[in-house]
């Protein structure tokens, strides 16, 4: 189908409201001899002054020719190709032609009537791709945002759990706390009873003395009497150090964890991390696409600094050659090298640029050492050609003359070889 | 405008006119009752972008 839209006569207007063009028009051979085949071609006025006429008969031959492609392009894979008619209907353009002609000439309703028909169908068909377009981005909108409820729904749940685990935990540590605070607490008093009970306090200490001290000691006096002092300040010291352990890492640890969770379950931070975990496992066409574009540009990288900074053999530069080409092309293309800009384009970028100079590089290298080791014979220049002619093509010729530019500044090439390069510098680039 | 034939033109006794003006009539036939698909078609596509949209905004409304 010919997508083109059918307004015949634009293309002899500069712009709308410009006057048509009668001599531009007459110098159209085909539309000369379509003027031909009405009636009072003969005493038809074709001068400036029926320009109406003209127009309006130019008009018609542009739908006819426009129509014409448009009609017979459906016909052909609607019908011909697909129904009965198709093995019967051989030579059937020339008729087509022919009637559409005497259509626009003596029926000019009918032609409007099929130009209308065509055009209706090109503008439905415009209609249905971008309504189409638009349902597929809602749908995925919609998936979207389902799957970004189900991953907060799903976050959420987890985190949850995480933070009554962080609360437990948080309890937990704050009810040993509790309890070494007591411990510490009576380790120290029993360190101190002991202390009273020993040395030169001890000697005054009448809970020392046997029966007298059995009646009036306490529980933690008895307790404290009965174990080493050693002991017992080992333990004071031990559970000290704990309960500062405690309090200086363990318990604020736990307490940012508890508020961090809280934090991001009672704020927005929930969706952004939904939508960044969502983002990373959603696979969407653009996204594969931008991850493919990825690994090209990778490939590039490890192209250029594996190989690119030794010497570039015959087959590794042919290889780079024809993906530069490839990316050239989708430069021109502009498709892929747009996905790749939305990826990363000044990594791209580089790596072409990169590229680039590998090539330039080895180009300079592989022209210099054959300039510098050739052994002028008989023919000098045959020679001198023979070593260039394999950098004469494109892509490599812009390398290879920047290689001839440098060698003629080289002192150490010959006066002789340098007049040749230069005649073949000047000559073949 | 000439009524088209098709059984005398499968014959090939029709004349280069009447086989351009069967074959034009066809065509015109065919684009004709594929516009009138296309018509009902779009009416489909504008009912189901509106229910897509309602259900997108509800789903928006409820996150």
């Amino acid at each position: 189908m010919n997508t083109e839209r059918f307004s015949p006569g634009d293309f002899l207007r500069e712009q709308e409201g410009d006057k048509f063009d009668v001599s531009e028009a007459l110098n159209n051979k085909d539309f000369l001899e379509f003027l031909t085949k009405y009636g009072d071609a003969e005493s038809f006025d074709s001068s400036e002054a029926n320009t109406q006429e003209i127009e309006k008969r130019f008009q018609s031959f542009e739908s006819k020719n426009a129509s014409a492609a448009a009609l017979k392009a459906f016909y052909k894979k609607e019908v011909i190709e697909k129904t009965i008619i198709g093995g019967e209907a051989k030579g059937w353009e020339k008729p087509v032609d022919e009637y559409i002609e005497k259509v626009a000439i003596e029926n000019p309703e009918l032609m409007t009537l099929i130009h209308e028909t065509l055009y209706k169908k090109q503008e439905a068909e415009k209609e249905i791709e971008s309504r189409t377009l638009e349902i597929k981005d809602i749908l995925r909108l919609i998936a979207g945002k389902e799957s970004l409820e189900i991953m907060k729904f799903s976050l959420k749940d987890a985190l949850e759990r995480s933070a009554d685990q962080a609360r437990d935990l948080l309890n937990l540590e704050k009810s040993k706390k509790e309890a070494l605070v007591r411990q510490s607490e009576k380790a120290g008093r029993l360190v101190e009873i002991k202390r009273s009970m020993t040395g030169v306090r001890g000697l005054f200490n009448f809970k020392n003395f046997a029966v007298i001290g059995w009646i009036f000691r306490n529980p933690e006096e008895r307790e404290a009497k009965r174990r080493p002092k050693q002991e017992l300040e080992a333990i004071a010291k031990i559970l000290e150090k704990s309960l500062k352990k405690s309090e200086e890492k363990k318990l604020p640890e736990l307490e940012s964890n508890v508020k961090i969770l809280t934090e991001v379950l009672e704020t927005e931070k929930l969706a952004g991390m939904a939508k960044a975990v969502l983002l990373d496992i959603l696979p969407t066409g653009q996204m594969v696409k931008e991850k493919a574009a990825q690994h090209v540009s990778k490939f590039m990288e490890s192209l250029i600094s594996s190989k690119g900074k030794k010497e570039l053999g015959e087959k590794q530069l042919e290889e780079l050659l024809s993906i530069k080409k490839s990316l050239e092309d989708a430069v021109s293309e502009g498709e892929a090298l747009k996905i790749m800009e939305q990826v990363d384009g000044e990594k791209t970028e580089k790596a072409m640029g990169q590229l680039e100079v590998a090539i330039e590089n080895r180009v300079t290298k592989e022209i210099m050492d054959s300039v510098f080791s050739a052994k002028l014979k008989s023919r000098p220049l045959e020679e001198m050609e023979k070593i260039i002619k394999g950098y004469l093509d494109k892509p490599l010729n812009e390398s290879a003359k920047k290689a001839l530019e440098l060698i003629l500044k080289s002192p150490r090439v010959s006066p002789e070889k340098k007049i040749l390069l230069k005649k073949i510098l000047l000559e073949k680039f | 405008m000439q009524k088209p034939d098709l059984e005398k033109y499968l014959t090939e006794e029709m004349s280069n006119e009447q086989k351009g003006a069967l074959h034009v009539n066809l065509a015109l036939v065919y684009l004709q009752t594929l516009n009138n698909i296309n018509e009902r078609y779009l009416e489909m596509l504008k009912e189901t972008t509106e229910t897509l949209k309602r259900i997108s905004k509800k789903i928006e409304k409820s996150a």
